[in-house]
């Protein structure tokens, strides 16, 4: 089997989320520009561990795992665009007057992540795709002269359900050529 | 090997003959390559020559 190094971001984008690993054929991808630099994050929570050390002992008898919170992904934008906003936001858009109304009930996004990473090694690249992503916004960075206010995304990791075996999975890695086309490793 | 012509409807790089298939290209692939991509797999390709053998019909039924 070919091996792979991953790293950096080509392009992320953005779709209503899907619950099923055949959702991501239908999806309807609108792109993320302008990723704010170094900002792209996912993090795997670690599992907790709590050992049972018996009185007379002075080792675990058993160890429990506990499940981690749910996996997060963050990334930053530098451009205010009316189409993503409208999905990250409640608010009202009018286009004749470029006016956007930010109304004060919250929202959490439900959406899917797709992210291209950068052909770091090979001409190879990763299409990472989360499906099922929880997000919140914030906006931060002051309005300075040497600094673009971003929009940060904050997402909790949800989960869909496989094609064939209908198990709970949490994100789809696709690995292609620098041109986008399908690798098949097989071995003969 | 057996081999068949296929029409690629997406492009593939193929790992273990080290060959790159551009979209839309026809040519003459391993026949377990094909099938692996065909309608039944991940339906990247098309098959364009398929000859069934001949089914001999049985008139006595």
């Amino acid at each position: 089997m070919a091996t792979y190094a991953v790293g950096g971001v080509e392009q992320i984008d953005l779709a209503p989320a899907f619950f099923t690993e055949a959702g991501a054929a239908t999806a309807v991808w609108v792109r993320a520009e302008n990723v704010a630099p170094d900002t792209v994050v996912y993090t795997k929570n670690a599992d907790t561990e709590t050992d049972l050390v018996p009185e007379d002992k002075d080792v675990a008898f058993i160890t429990f795992y506990t499940p981690g919170e749910a996996d997060t992904i963050v990334f930053g934008l530098l451009q205010h665009h009316p189409t993503i906003m409208a999905m990250l936001f409640n608010q009202e858009y009018t286009a004749a007057t470029s006016k956007t109304t930010m109304l004060a009930k919250r929202k959490v996004a439900n959406l899917a992540i797709r992210i291209t990473t950068r052909s770091m090694k090979d001409g190879r690249k990763q299409i990472i795709v989360i499906p099922n992503v929880n997000i919140t916004t914030s906006i931060v960075n002051n309005l300075s002269k040497t600094a673009l206010q971003q929009l940060l995304l904050t997402g909790k990791v949800g989960s869909f359900k496989t094609t064939t075996t209908n198990l709970d999975a949490i994100s789809i890695k696709t690995w292609v050529t620098d041109a986008g086309a399908v690798i098949d490793s097989t071995t003969p | 090997m057996s081999k068949v012509k296929v029409k690629f409807l997406e492009a593939l790089f193929a790992e273990q003959t080290n060959t790159h298939y551009l979209k839309g290209a026809e040519v003459e692939i391993p026949a377990d390559l094909a099938e692996r991509h065909g309608k039944d797999g991940t339906g990247i390709l098309e098959i364009i020559e398929d000859k069934p053998k001949a089914i001999k019909l049985d008139k006595a039924k």
